[in-house]
C-alpha cells in the first residue's frame, strides 16, 4: 500500500462548550441504563451522543448545528417514570435541552438529531441554566399533583434575570421570573438547584444568591468579597453546585473552591487550587468529592472524609491536580453508577477525557477521539480528487502521485454552502464528476467540471437540480455516479437517479422522482427512553454504503440491523426515465407486507428497479453497535460476464411495465465492524454470514487487535486476485487483515490472556489501572512482634488489587466459538477453497514501495499486520485509480492536536 | 619581642573575650537554673551538682591576676611530671605522650567530678590497651610508639569542626538551647545567641551516632556511640549521669515516658546483623527498677527513622521504600514486657525520602459521650518521596482497617470500593527534587517541607496555599519545630543550623560549623574504568592562613553539600573564614557568582554549575587575598561543539574555560574581603585563543605581589601600582592611595632547556609549582610536562631582573606535587621528597615518598607540601588506601599520613595518620606549626610544643571549656586543667604574665573610662574605647 501520509487537510474540531449525562446515577438497584448517554455540545453548535457502554464511549449521533450557534449549556431531563400494563415500571422519556447565545432554550429531537422546540421569552440571552433534580420517591410523585413530577428548567440570563421554564406536557413553556434583572445587570453565571424549590445563583458581582422558585423570594446573598489586589474587583462566581448533604460548593474567578454550609449558608472553608479562573465543578453522588476544572488546564480532585466524628471531620483536603489538557477546561460532567464512574472534562482542546471518579488514583484517565467517528474525508480516486469537509464548508485538493515529486496537494475547488447549517456529510463519484452535499436542511448535487489543460488547477463546480430532500444525515454516491442515496433524519432512504452521458458536454441530470426505500420492520425494537415521540431512536440509521457497481444498497441502524436493497433488471437507456407502477407492490410483497405502510411505491427508472433484497431479513442483527460499513469490491470486476449477457428488456409475466427482474449475480460482500471489533462479512444475496466470518470468530482475533479500545472509522480495501485485503483503521491504529487467510486458532493459553483482558477492560469506564509502579503505595503485610523469623515470608498484599480481579466468572462465553470455528475450518480444508486460500501465493511485485510495504513483505506470511505510529488518523482514503495491479494508493490524513489552531492560552507561574 | 606583639594582643583580646562570654554565660546560666527549677519532675539528684561545682570552685573565683599561677597550684600532679620532662627529656616520651593525650581525651569532658577523672588515670596506667582504644577513635590520632625521635616536641590540636549528624536538632523544652552533635561531641548552643554553650564529649573510642532528650527529665540527654555505650548527660551542667554498655551501635533513638514508673524508656534502632528496634529501660542507680530491654521489631531493610506517638502506642519506622506502622497490642498493660506491637508495613512504588506521622486530638465533640472515648485513633501521615512528591495519608489507621477487613470479609464484598480508596493519599506537589524534610505543625493544619530548592515550604492543609521561604543559603535537610512551635530548626546541607521564628519566619540563630567538602563514605572512589579523574573528589581545597591573625582559617567551600546526593566534586564558590581559636565560623563570603538568589536549574533541568575556587593565597600582610577561580562549560551545553572527535569536543570545551584570578582587599570595618582587581584569564593562549589553567598561586612573602603559573609555560607576577592620573595619586574615599593591580613580570620558560634542542612543537606541561625564597627575591618554578620521557624542570627566578638564574634538572620532578623554599634548601615534593641545599647547590637528601593503593601519577593532586619558615620545617601529607578486600573496586578506607621534616635530618620528626584524606595542609605562616582540614572537614592544628619564648597555641578545647554553661565559677580550673600545655611551660607564664599585668593595669583604666564623666558616654564610642584599652592602639 501506497501511503500519503499528510497533514493538509486543516480540518478543526470544534471546542467542547458543555457536557451532560443523561443520568447522574444508576438506575433502579445497581444497573447502569443502557439508556445512558453523554451529550457534549460543541463550539460550532453540533452536540454529539456518545454511549459510554462498557467503557467503550461510542459516538452514536450527532446533532448538527450551524454557524454562530454554539452550544453553551446542556441539560437532561426525564419525564417521570411511568407503570406499563405489567406494573413495570418504564423509564420515562429523556429530553436535551442546550442554550446558546440567545435567549432561546432549545429542546432536541433525539431520534431525529433535529431542534424540537424553542423557548423564547423577553429576557437577555440565557447564560446558565439547570434542571430540577427529579423526584426520586415514584410512589409519592404519584400521589402528589402531576406537575411536580416533571422536572423544571431554570436559566439564568445575561441581565440578571432567573427564568422558571416548565416542560410538562411534552412542551417547554415559561413558567415565570424568579428574579428580575438587577440594578447592576450583573450576569448569572451559574445556577443549580440546591432541592426542589430553592435555586442558587452565581453571578458576575461576586454575589451567589440563593431563591425560592415557589415565590422569588431571595433567600440570601452570599458575597465573595473582592477581587484579589491587582485584578478586577468583582469575582465572577463561574459555577456553583451541591453537595449531597446540602453544602454547596462554588468555583470563581480566582481560582479558589468555596465550600458553604447548606444549613446557615456561610462559608466553610475556602481552597485555593488553580492558578487561574475555575470554569467548571463536579461532585460525586455521595458528595464527598469534588473535581474543579479551569483555565489553568488543571483539573483538580478534593475529597473529605465522612461520617468522622472527629478531627478533621467535613474538612475539604484537595488531593491532587492534574493537567489532562492542553488548553482551557470548561466543562466538566459526571456519572456514577455500578460499574461506570467517571468524569468527562472537555474544553478548548477539543478533547473529552475519562477521569475515574470512585476509582480515582487507580485508574488511569483516558482521553476520547476529538475526531469525528466517520472521516469527513472521501475521495474520487479515478481523479485524484480529495474532499473534505467541515462546519459549512467543502474543499477539495487534488493529490499528485507521490513519484511526482514533493508537491503538495493543491486546493483545487472550495465550496461554501449558503445558509448556516452545518454540512452533515459529502459524497463524490468515483471518477470526480459529482459531488453530493447535505445538510439538516437541504441536499445539493455539484458537478465538478474539470477545466481544460492549461487553464489552472482549479475546479468549476456547477449546481445541479434535483428533486428537493428537506435535508440528510447521510448522503451517498454510487461510484458511477447513477445513484444517490440520502438518508435523511426522520429515518427514510431516499434513492435519487442521476443520468449522465458519455458526452462531456451533456450536464448529468436528476431523475425528479425521489424512490424512497422502506426498511423491515423489526418488532424487536427496544423501549427505551431515548426515543423521541417521532420514532425510535435505536433504528437512527448511521452508516449506508452503495456496493462498488452501485447496484445493491446497504444500511445500518444504531441497533445494529442491517437492510440491504437491489437493482433489480438491466439498465435500459431507451426504457423510461421514470415508471411508476403501484399495482404489482401487493402482489410482489405480500407475504411481508403485513404490517407496514401499504403504499410503497415501486418507480422504474431506465428499467432497473429497487426491491428490497430478497434475502436481507436473514442477515443477522449486529450485538453491538455498528461502526462501518462498506463492501468489499469485486475483485474482478473487468473479468465480469456482462449480466446475463443481454441489456435488453424481457418481456415479463403478468407486468404491464416491463422491466428485467434479474438480481445481480455477482457474490456482494458486505463488511460490517462492530463497536467490539468483531469483523461481519456477510454475502449479501445470501443473506448469510460469509464463510470467512464463520471460520474466524473474534476469539481467535490477534490479541494486539482486541486490545483496541478506540472503535474502527473505516477501511481501505486492497482486493486482488490473489489476496482480500482490508486495511481497517481507528483514530490510533491502522490494522490489516487477509480474508483469504484464516486466523491462526489459538490454544488454552491465548485464552486465558483474553480473560485477563476482560478483567482489565471491566474497569469504570475510565483507562486502564495505573501501573503498580504509579501507585504510591503498592503492597502491605502484617506481621506481630514476636513474628520476626518469620515476618520475611509474610504475604504481601497488594493493596490495589482489592476490589478488583472479581468479576472473572462470567467470560468463559466467548470462547464457545472457538470450536465451532476449528470444525468449521477442517471442513474446508476437505471442501473447495472458495475463498481461493493462496497464502504463498502474493508475489513480491504486488508490494508497492510504500513505507507499510515494506514491512508488509517482512509479514506477509501472517494474515494481519498492524501499527500504531499514525496518529490521530482523521481518515484515509483512496487516491488513486483502480489499477488493480498494484496496491492501493492511499492518503492518509493526520490531524495532531499541537496543528490545531487554537487561541493562545494561559500562562502559569512556572510556564514562563 | 616584636614578634611576640600580635601574639599577646591576641591573648589580651581572647582574655576579654572571655571575660565577655563569662558575663553572659552567668546570665544564661541562671537563667537555665530558673528553667531547670521550674520543672517538676527534676530528681533531687539533679540540683545539687552546678551548686556542688561552684562551691568546690569558689576558691578560684578570687580575682586572680593571671590563672597561670593558679594552674601551677592546682595541677600539681603536671608539674610534677612537666619537671620531669625537663630533665629526662627521652625516657620518659612515650609516658608523657600518652599523658598528653590522656588530658586531652579527658579535657573536654573534664568537669571536676570525681568521677570523671577516674577514668583518666586509669587511663595514664594503662597506656598500652588505651592506646589502641585511641587508635579506634575516630579523628583522635595515634601515636607510633616506636616513633621516638622527638615525639613531645610536635602536638596536634583537638579536631575541631565536623559535619553536624543528619539526626534532628532538639530543641530544651524552655528553647533556649539547640542541641546538635557532631561525630565526636554533643554541642548545646544557645539560641539566643547562636553561640556554643557546653560541648558533651563521647567517651572513648567510637563516633557520636544518636542522641534523644529524655522525656522525663529534660535536661538529660541520651547519646549513643559507635562503640555500643550509651550515655546519659546532664547537658546542663555537663555531667554524666549513666552509662550502659549495650554492645551494638545504636542509630536512632527515642524517648517516651514509661506510664507507669515515670521513668524513661528509650526506642532504640540497633543495627547488627540485621535492623532490631528495642525498647529499653535503662535505669541508672537512683531508680529502683532493672534495666531491660524488649525487641519489637526485627527486619532486614536498612530503617532510616523511627517515630513514636502517644507514648508508645503507635510506633511508625521508616526504610527506603516502605514504611512500618505498629500498633500495641495490649495498650492497656504498661510492663515493659508487654510492649508487643503489630506491624503493618507498606511498600512504596518510589522511595521515601522522610515521613512524618501527626496524631490528631479528638475534638470534644459530646459531652456525655462515652463512646468518644472508644474512638479510634486518627493519624496523619505525610510522606515524602524522592519524586518531590508529599503524600498526606489522613486517618492512616482507619484505611488499613478498612483494607483488612475488606480482605477478611472478601466474600461479602461489601465496600471493597472504599477500603481501597481510603488509602490514596492527598499529593503535595511543588518539590522539584527529593523532599529532604516533612514536619506536622504542632496544631496539624500545616506541613512543613523543605529541600534541595532551598525553599522552606509551608503547606496550609485547608486552602491546599503553599507559602514559601525561598532562597535559604543550602538545601534543606531537617526540619525541628521547636516544642511550643514558636520556632522552626532547619538543618542546611552547608553544616550550619538556622533557627526561624514562626511568625515572622525571621532567622533567630545561626549556627554554622565548618563548611568545606565533605567525602562521604558512599563518595570514596571507585574504580572507574578509564581508570582517571577518579580521585577528583580529593582534590587540594584552597586554604589560607591569615598571617595578621594566625587562628584565622580562610578556605573555600561549596554551597551546599546534601547528603542524599552524591553528586561527585562541588563547585566551591564561597571562602569561609574560621576562627579557630573561638572555635566558630567568622565569615562567609561568595568569592565567583553564585545560585544563591538564581535559579539553579537550567532550562533543560540540569544544574547550574557554579565556579570553583582552585586557588587561594593571602599576602604576607594580611591585607590582600588573591583567588583564582576558574569554570569550565558543562559537558550537556557544549553538544554544539560536537564535530564527532571526542578528543577534539574535550579541547574545544575546555578552551572555553573561564578562569579568573581576583585580588581582594581587606575590609576591616565589613570584616570582609572586597573585589579590588579582576585579571581575566591570566594565562592565555594567543595562538589558540584558550583560556589556560592556573596551576600555582603563591604570595610573596616580603611585599604585595603574587605570581602564577599556567598552562601557558609562563610565570607571571603580579604587583600592585598606586594608581594616578596626571601624575597626581588617585585617592579613594577615605584618602587612601588607589592601586592597581598589574602584570609585573612575566617569566617565559621554554620546554627545552636548550632552544637548539627542541622543534616548535611545545608540551603541554602536566602541572607545575611555584615558591618564594623567604626573602622574596627567587622565585623557584618546577613544571612537569605531559610526557613520562622529560623529567621536568626547576628553574630559580632572580624576581628582580625576571630572569632564569639556574635551572635545576637534577630533581626527577614528573610527579610534582609541591614545592617549597625552607630557608637555603629548596624542597620539592615529587617521586620523593628532595631537599636541595641551594646555597651549596647540592642534593641535602631524598626519601622516596611511598604511598599505598594510589597510582603514582594519580596521586599528584593528593601529596600536599607545606612549608614554615618560622620554624625551618616542611610537612608532607600523604594520601592512603585501602583496598575493599571483597571488591576490588571500591576503596574501603583513606586515611592520610603526615610527617613533618627538618631540611637538616632525613627522618621525620613527627610522623601521624589520620583518618580521611587532608584536602589541605597550610603552614600556620608567622607562627610555628601548621593547619590541616580533611575529608570530614575538620580542621587542626599541629605545633611544636617547645621551643622559645613563643606561646602555643591554645589548645582549641580551650574555648569550648571556656564557653561552658557552668556557674562562672569554675571557669578558671576548667581553663587550667584545659591547657595542659600551657602549664608545662614556664617561659609561657612569663609571657602570659606580662600580658595580664597589662590588663591589670587596664581594669584601672577601664573603671575610669565607665565612671568617667557625668553623661555616659554613646554606646559606641564607649566600646571603642573599651576595645583600645584592652586591646591597645590599633595598627
Amino acid at each position: 500500500m501506497d501511503i500519503h501520509r499528510a497533514r493538509f487537510v486543516p480540518y478543526q474540531p470544534s471546542a467542547i462548550n458543555a457536557l451532560a449525562f443523561s443520568h447522574s446515577e444508576a438506575e433502579h438497584g445497581q444497573q447502569d441504563p443502557a439508556s445512558l448517554r453523554l451529550a457534549i455540545g460543541r463550539a460550532n453548535g453540533n452536540i454529539e451522543i456518545w454511549n459510554p457502554a462498557k467503557g467503550a464511549w461510542l459516538q452514536e449521533k450527532v446533532f448538527h448545528g450551524g454557524k454562530d450557534r454554539s452550544v453553551e449549556g446542556l441539560v437532561w431531563t426525564q419525564e417521570p417514570d411511568q407503570r406499563d400494563a405489567h406494573d413495570k415500571i418504564l423509564p420515562g422519556r429523556l429530553r436535551l435541552f442546550s442554550i446558546g447565545y440567545s435567549s432561546s432554550v432549545t429542546e432536541w429531537d433525539l431520534t431525529t438529531g433535529l431542534p424540537a422546540r424553542h423557548s423564547n421569552g423577553n429576557h437577555s440571552e440565557v447564560w446558565c441554566f439547570a434542571a430540577q433534580p427529579r423526584q426520586k420517591n415514584t410512589a409519592k410523585v404519584t400521589s402528589n399533583e402531576g406537575s411536580h413530577a416533571h422536572q423544571k428548567l431554570v436559566a439564568g440570563c445575561a441581565d440578571g434575570t432567573i427564568v422558571l421554564l416548565s416542560t410538562e406536557d411534552n412542551d417547554l413553556t415559561f413558567e415565570r421570573f424568579v428574579s428580575r434583572a438587577t440594578n447592576k445587570k450583573a450576569r448569572a453565571l451559574s445556577v443549580t438547584y440546591k432541592d426542589q424549590n430553592t435555586v442558587l445563583a452565581g453571578f458576575a458581582d461576586s454575589m451567589i444568591r440563593v431563591f425560592d422558585t415557589r415565590n422569588g423570594i431571595v433567600i440570601r446573598n452570599i458575597s465573595l468579597g473582592s477581587g484579589p489586589n491587582g485584578g478586577p474587583k468583582d469575582i465572577l462566581v463561574w459555577k456553583v453546585k451541591c453537595l449531597s448533604n446540602g453544602d454547596f460548593v462554588s468555583g470563581d474567578s480566582t481560582g479558589d473552591i468555596r465550600i458553604y454550609s447548606g444549613k446557615n449558608f456561610s462559608q466553610i472553608q475556602r481552597i485555593s487550587g488553580h492558578e487561574a479562573d475555575v470554569l467548571d465543578l463536579a461532585v460525586s453522588r455521595d458528595g464527598s468529592s469534588i473535581f474543579s476544572a479551569g483555565m489553568d488546564r488543571r483539573t483538580c480532585f478534593y475529597t473529605s472524609k465522612k461520617g468522622q466524628s472527629q478531627g478533621q471531620n467535613g474538612k475539604w483536603r484537595k488531593v491532587s491536580h492534574q493537567r489532562h489538557h492542553e488548553h482551557d477546561v470548561k466543562a466538566l460532567a459526571t456519572y456514577e453508577g455500578s460499574k461506570l464512574s467517571v468524569v468527562v472534562s472537555g474544553g478548548i482542546d477539543t478533547q473529552p477525557v475519562v477521569v475515574p471518579l470512585r476509582q480515582f488514583g487507580k485508574e488511569l484517565t483516558r482521553s476520547l477521539p476529538a475526531l469525528p467517528p466517520t472521516p469527513p474525508l472521501t475521495s474520487a480516486p479515478d481523479a485524484r480528487l480529495l474532499v473534505s469537509w467541515w462546519n459549512t464548508e467543502v474543499r477539495i485538493w487534488r493529490v499528485k502521485p507521490q513519484d511526482d515529486g514533493t508537491e503538495k496537494p493543491k486546493v483545487v475547488a472550495r465550496l461554501a454552502l449558503q445558509g448556516e447549517e452545518n454540512i452533515t456529510s459529502v459524497s463524490i463519484s468515483q471518477d470526480g464528476g459529482l459531488l453530493a452535499v447535505a445538510t439538516a436542511s437541504v441536499v445539493k448535487l455539484f458537478q465538478l467540471l474539470h477545466s481544460q489543460p492549461g487553464a489552472g488547477a482549479g475546479l468549476r463546480v456547477r449546481k445541479l437540480e434535483m428533486p428537493s430532500i428537506a435535508g440528510a444525515n447521510i448522503v451517498k454516491l454510487a461510484a458511477t455516479g447513477k445513484w444517490l442515496a440520502a438518508l435523511t433524519a426522520s429515518g427514510d432512504v431516499e434513492l435519487v437517479r442521476i443520468v449522465r452521458t458519455d458526452d462531456p458536454t451533456d450536464s448529468p441530470r436528476a431523475l425528479d422522482k425521489l424512490q424512497p426505500l422502506h426498511r423491515l420492520h423489526r418488532d424487536a425494537t427496544i423501549q427505551s427512553p431515548l426515543n423521541g415521540l417521532s420514532g425510535s431512536y435505536e433504528r437512527s440509521i448511521i452508516h449506508a454504503d452503495f456496493s462498488r457497481d452501485g447496484n445493491v444498497f446497504a444500511v445500518v441502524d444504531l441497533a445494529g440491523y442491517v437492510d440491504t436493497w437491489v437493482i433489480e433488471g438491466h439498465e435500459d437507456s431507451t426504457a423510461p426515465e421514470i415508471d411508476i407502477d403501484d399495482s404489482i407492490s401487493v402482489a410482489e410483497e405480500s407475504d411481508e407486507s403485513d404490517d407496514e405502510e401499504e403504499a410503497e411505491l415501486q418507480i422504474t427508472f431506465l428499467g432497473q428497479q429497487w426491491i428490497r433484497n430478497p434475502s436481507g431479513h436473514l442477515l443477522p442483527r449486529l450485538d453491538s453497535t455498528p461502526v462501518l460499513l462498506s463492501f468489499q469490491p469485486i475483485s474482478d470486476d473487468s473479468s465480469r460476464p456482462e449480466p446475463n449477457g443481454n441489456p435488453a428488456v424481457h418481456p415479463t409475466r403478468h407486468n404491464p411495465h416491463p422491466h428485467s427482474h434479474d438480481l445481480p449475480t455477482v457474490q456482494y460482500r458486505l463488511m460490517v465492524v462492530s463497536a467490539e471489533h468483531q469483523l461481519y462479512l456477510f454475502d449479501v444475496m445470501s443473506g448469510r454470514l460469509s464463510e470467512w466470518s464463520r471460520r474466524n470468530p473474534p476469539s481467535c482475533y490477534p490479541r494486539e487487535y482486541r486490545q483496541l479500545d478506540l472503535p474502527a472509522k473505516g477501511c481501505i480495501w486492497d482486493v486482488a486476485e490473489s489476496q482480500q485485503r482490508i486495511w481497517l483503521y481507528g483514530e490510533k491504529w491502522l490494522f490489516m487483515f487477509d480474508l483469504t487467510k484464516d486466523f491462526p486458532i489459538s490454544g488454552l493459553e491465548h485464552a486465558g490472556k483474553k480473560r485477563k483482558l476482560d478483567v482489565l477492560t471491566s474497569n469504570s469506564g475510565a483507562g486502564d489501572a495505573v501501573p503498580q509502579k504509579e501507585m504510591p503505595v503498592t503492597k502491605m503485610r502484617k506481621f506481630q512482634t514476636d513474628e520476626k523469623d518469620q515476618s520475611g515470608k509474610q504475604k504481601w498484599i497488594d493493596v490495589n488489587a482489592i476490589g478488583r480481579g472479581t468479576n472473572q466468572d462470567d467470560d468463559d462465553v466467548e470462547d464457545a466459538g472457538q470450536p465451532l470455528a476449528t470444525l468449521r475450518r477442517s471442513t474446508m480444508q476437505d471442501g473447495e477453497h472458495t475463498n481461493g486460500v493462496l497464502t504463498n501465493g502474493v508475489s513480491e511485485e504486488e508490494v508497492n514501495g510504500g513505507e507499510v510495504g515494506e514491512v508488509d513483505q517482512r509479514k506477509r506470511n501472517e494474515p494481519w499486520w498492524h501499527t500504531l505510529k499514525y496518529r490521530p488518523i482523521l481518515g484515509i482514503v483512496p487516491i488513486s485509480g483502480d489499477d488493480s495491479f498494484h496496491a492501493p494508493e492511499v492518503v492518509l490524513v493526520e490531524r495532531p492536536s499541537w496543528d490545531l489552531d487554537l487561541p493562545p492560552r494561559f500562562i502559569g507561574m512556572h510556564e514562563q | 619581642m616584636a614578634d611576640a606583639t600580635p601574639q599577646l594582643k591576641r591573648k589580651s583580646e581572647e582574655t576579654v573575650a572571655q571575660r565577655k562570654a563569662k558575663k553572659q554565660r552567668m546570665s544564661e546560666a541562671a537563667a537555665l537554673k530558673d528553667a531547670r527549677n521550674g520543672l517538676e519532675s527534676t530528681p533531687p539528684s539533679n540540683n545539687p551538682t552546678p551548686k556542688s561545682d561552684k562551691t568546690k570552685k569558689q576558691p578560684n573565683l578570687t580575682p586572680k591576676p593571671n590563672g597561670v599561677s593558679e594552674e601551677a597550684t592546682i595541677t600539681t600532679p603536671n608539674i610534677s611530671k612537666k619537671g620531669k620532662k625537663d630533665k629526662k627529656p627521652r625516657g620518659q616520651q612515650t609516658g608523657d605522650a600518652d599523658q598528653v593525650e590522656a588530658q586531652e581525651d579527658a579535657v573536654p569532658g573534664s568537669s571536676s567530678t570525681p568521677s570523671q577523672k577516674q577514668p583518666k588515670n586509669a587511663k595514664t596506667s594503662g597506656t598500652a590497651v588505651n592506646g589502641e582504644a585511641a587508635e579506634k577513635a575516630l579523628k583522635k590520632k595515634e601515636k607510633k610508639e616506636k616513633n621516638s625521635q622527638n615525639p613531645e616536641k610536635w602536638v596536634e590540636s583537638q579536631l575541631q569542626g565536623g559535619w553536624f549528624l543528619s539526626a534532628d536538632p532538639i530543641f530544651s523544652p524552655d528553647e533556649k538551647y539547640l542541641i546538635l552533635a557532631n561525630l565526636r561531641c554533643l554541642h548545646v548552643y544557645a539560641a539566643e545567641t547562636s553561640l556554643l554553650a557546653n560541648v558533651l564529649p563521647v567517651d572513648g573510642a567510637g563516633v557520636l551516632t544518636a542522641y534523644a532528650l529524655s522525656s522525663t527529665k529534660p535536661n538529660q540527654v541520651y547519646v549513643a556511640g559507635s562503640n555500643g555505650v550509651i550515655r546519659l548527660w546532664d547537658w546542663v551542667t555537663g555531667t554524666k549521669i549513666g552509662r550502659w554498655e549495650i554492645g551494638t551501635s545504636v542509630l536512632n533513638m527515642t524517648v517516651i515516658t514509661h506510664p507507669e514508673s515515670n521513668e524513661d524508656l528509650v526506642y532504640c534502632h540497633e543495627v547488627g546483623k540485621s535492623h532490631v528496634i528495642n525498647v529499653r529501660a535503662l535505669r541508672t542507680k537512683s531508680h529502683a527498677s532493672q534495666t531491660e530491654l524488649k525487641q519489637v521489631l526485627k527486619t532486614n531493610s536498612s530503617v532510616r527513622g523511627i517515630q513514636v506517638l502517644l507514648q508508645g502506642k503507635y510506633v511508625i519506622v521508616t526504610s527506603d521504600n516502605s514504611m512500618t506502622v505498629g500498633k500495641r497490642r495490649k495498650a492497656s498493660r504498661t510492663a515493659l514486657q508487654e510492649f508487643e506491637y503489630d506491624w503493618r508495613e507498606f511498600q512504596f512504588s518510589k522511595p521515601i525520602t522522610t515521613v512524618s506521622a501527626y496524631f490528631r486530638e479528638p475534638q470534644e465533640s459530646g459531652k456525655g459521650k462515652k463512646a468518644a472515648q472508644e474512638q479510634r485513633d486518627v493519624i496523619d501521615i505525610a510522606v515524602g518521596e524522592e519524586t518531590g512528591a508529599i503524600l498526606l495519608f489522613e486517618d492512616f489507621l482507619a484505611a488499613f482497617a478498612a483494607l483488612e477487613s475488606s480482605l477478611k470479609g472478601k466474600k461479602e464484598r461489601k465496600d471493597k470500593t472504599d477500603s481501597a480508596e481510603s488509602l490514596r493519599p492527598k499529593r503535595l506537589h511543588w518539590h522539584r527534587d527529593a523532599v529532604g524534610a516533612v514536619k506536622w505543625s504542632l496544631d496539624g493544619n500545616y506541613i512543613i517541607s523543605g529541600g534541595d530548592e532551598t525553599v522552606l515550604t509551608i503547606w496550609q492543609l485547608a486552602t491546599g496555599n503553599p507559602q514559601h521561604l525561598p532562597h535559604l543559603s543550602a538545601a534543606i535537610e531537617n526540619i525541628v519545630v521547636s516544642p511550643s512551635g514558636s520556632s522552626y530548626a532547619l538543618t542546611l546541607a552547608n553544616n550550619s543550623v538556622i533557627v526561624l521564628s514562626t511568625t515572622e519566619l525571621e532567622a533567630k540563630t545561626n549556627i554554622v560549623g565548618i563548611q568545606s567538602r565533605r567525602v562521604d563514605f558512599e563518595q570514596l572512589p571507585k574504580e572507574s574504568p578509564s581508570g582517571k579523574a577518579y580521585l577528583d573528589i580529593f582534590h587540594s581545597v584552597p586554604m589560607a592562613v591569615n598571617p595578621t591573625s594566625p587562628n584565622e582559617v580562610l578556605f573555600s567551600v561549596p554551597s551546599s553539600q546534601p547528603r542524599q546526593r552524591n553528586e561527585g566534586l562541588r563547585p566551591e564558590p564561597y571562602l569561609q573564614t574560621f576562627d579557630l581559636a573561638n572555635q566558630r565560623a567568622k565569615a562567609r563570603q561568595a568569592l565567583t557568582r553564585n545560585n544563591a538568589t538564581e535559579p539553579n536549574v537550567a532550562p533543560e533541568g540540569g544544574r547550574v554549575i557554579e565556579p570553583s575556587v582552585t586557588l587561594l593565597q593571602v599576602s604576607h600582610d594580611g591585607e590582600w587575598l588573591a583567588t583564582v577561580d576558574e569554570w569550565v562549560p558543562p559537558r550537556a551545553d557544549s553538544g554544539y561543539l560536537n564535530e564527532g572527535i571526542p578528543e577534539f569536543n574535550e579541547e574545544e570545551r575546555l578552551s572555553r574555560r573561564e578562569v579568573y584570578l581576583k585580588i581582594w582587599r581587606r575590609d576591616e570595618q565589613k570584616s570582609h574581603w572586597t573585589l579590588e582587581a579582576r585579571i581575566d584569564a591570566p594565562h592565555f593562549f594567543e595562538n589558540v585563543c584558550g583560556n589556560g589553567k592556573v596551576f600555582d598561586l603563591v604570595a610573596d612573602p616580603t611585599a604585595a605581589g603574587f605570581a602564577t603559573v599556567g598552562e601557558d609555560h609562563v610565570v607571571r607576577i603580579w604587583k600592585p601600582k598606586t594608581r594616578s592620573r596626571d601624575g597626581v595619586v588617585v585617592r579613594g574615599a577615605r584618602g587612601e592611595g588607589l592601586v592597581t593591580w598589574s602584570l609585573d613580570r612575566s617569566i617565559e620558560i621554554s620546554d627545552k632547556l636548550e632552544l637548539l634542542e627542541g622543534s616548535q612543537q611545545s608540551l603541554p606541561p602536566r602541572t607545575s609549582r611555584l615558591a618564594f625564597s623567604a626573602d622574596g627575591s627567587v622565585l623557584a618554578a618546577a613544571i612537569s610536562w605531559a610526557s613520562e620521557a622529560d623529567a621536568g624542570v626547576t628553574h630559580l627566578i632572580d624576581t628582580n631582573t625576571a630572569a632564569i638564574r639556574r635551572s635545576i634538572t637534577e630533581i626527577d620532578v614528573t610527579e610534582l606535587s609541591g614545592l617549597g623554599f625552607v630557608g637555603q634548601h629548596l624542597v620539592v615534593v615529587a617521586d620523593s621528597i628532595t631537599v636541595w641545599d641551594m646555597v651549596s647547590d647540592q642534593l641535602a637528601y631524598s626519601i622516596p615518598v611511598k604511598t599505598t593503593g594510589i597510582d603514582r601519577l594519580e596521586r599528584i593532586p593528593l601529596v600536599r607540601l607545606a612549608v614554615n619558615e618560622s620554624d625551618g620545617t616542611f610537612a608532607v601529607s600523604l594520601p592512603l588506601f585501602e583496598k575493599n578486600k571483597s571488591s576490588e573496586s571500591k576503596l574501603k578506607k583513606a586515611s592520610s599520613k603526615l610527617s613533618i621534616y627538618t631540611p637538616d635530618h632525613d627522618e621525620a620528626l613527627w610522623t601521624e595518620k589520620s583518618r580521611g584524606i587532608t584536602l589541605a595542609l597550610v603552614s600556620r605562616r608567622s607562627e610555628k606549626g601548621y593547619v590541616t582540614l580533611d575529608s570530614n572537614s575538620c580542621i587542626k592544628s599541629i605545633c611544636p610544643t617547645s621551643g622559645s619564648l613563643q606561646l602555643p597555641t591554645p589548645p582549641p578545647e580551650e574555648n569550648a571549656e571556656l564557653r561552658r554553661t557552668t556557674y562562672g565559677a569554675d571557669e578558671e580550673e576548667d581553663e587550667e586543667s584545659a591547657r595542659p600545655l600551657a602549664a608545662l611551660m614556664v617561659s609561657d607564664d612569663l609571657t602570659q604574665n606580662i600580658g595580664d599585668d597589662e590588663h591589670i593595669f587596664n581594669m584601672q583604666d577601664l573603671q575610669n573610662l565607665i565612671n568617667d564623666g557625668a553623661l555616659p558616654p554613646p554606646p559606641m564610642s564607649m566600646f571603642s574605647n573599651v576595645l583600645a584599652l584592652v586591646g591597645g592602639p590599633r595598627r
